[in-house]
């Protein structure tokens, strides 16, 4: 009986384990080249975020390359 | 009383390490702005034209006006900030990249409050036509 509730927690912890290193790598990999480029906050403090690449994000990246091509930043 | 809106600006562009070029400005005119003065007309338009841009998104979704906003550029990024009022005060900003957004956007809201109190309640004040 024990070694059965043993063996289910060394079979629970490195299941977590695995699941964890999954999930870091998921983030890694996917979610951070992914992350929002348009951050939009509103006066009730709803926010909205657009990740650059879609189209609801390319008037606002256009319009701010244009910011930042009027005044370049410092290299 | 224009002086200490250029003192409010002043204290924001020595504070924030992460601002590089800002401009301040409301409707009839820009306030104070770090930029070379021939592009400043210009900067107005395009704070402008996020400004609608970031009005219309919020009216798409039934949300209250827009008061913030941030865009990360491939070269950079750009900070807007306004007061809730049409015919308030609107600041924006350029920072390099790893800026760190939270404080740039809380100095842009400190320096457009330091400047309304310097012109005085309501949203537009009662003065400053003239561009600086």
């Amino acid at each position: 009986m024990r070694d059965n509730a043993k063996r289910g927690l060394t079979a629970f912890g490195v299941l977590a384990f695995l699941g964890s290193l999954a999930g870091g790598a998921y983030y890694f990999l996917f979610m951070r080249a992914a992350k929002p480029q348009v951050e939009l906050y509103f006066d009730d403090g709803s926010m909205l975020a657009l990740p650059g690449d879609t189209a609801e994000a390319q008037p606002f990246m256009a319009a701010a390359t244009e910011v930042l091509r009027t005044n370049p930043l410092p290299k | 009383m224009n002086d200490e809106v250029q003192a409010a600006f002043a204290e924001m562009l020595d504070i924030s390490t992460d601002i590089d070029k800002a401009i301040l400005f409301w409707p009839d005119g820009i306030l104070s702005s770090n930029m070379p003065e021939e592009v400043q007309a210009a900067a107005k338009a395009q704070a402008e034209e996020l400004a609608r841009l970031g009005e219309a998104r919020a009216a798409d979704m039934g949300a209250q006006p827009l008061t913030q906003m941030v865009v990360e550029a491939p070269q950079g990024y750009v900070f807007l900030a306004r007061e809730g009022a049409s015919d308030g005060m609107t600041i924006m900003a350029t920072g390099k990249k790893n800026s760190r957004i939270g404080l740039v956007l809380y100095d842009l809201r400190t320096c457009m409050r330091d400047a309304r109190e310097a012109v005085g309640g309501g949203s537009h004040g009662e003065q400053v036509t003239e561009e600086a």
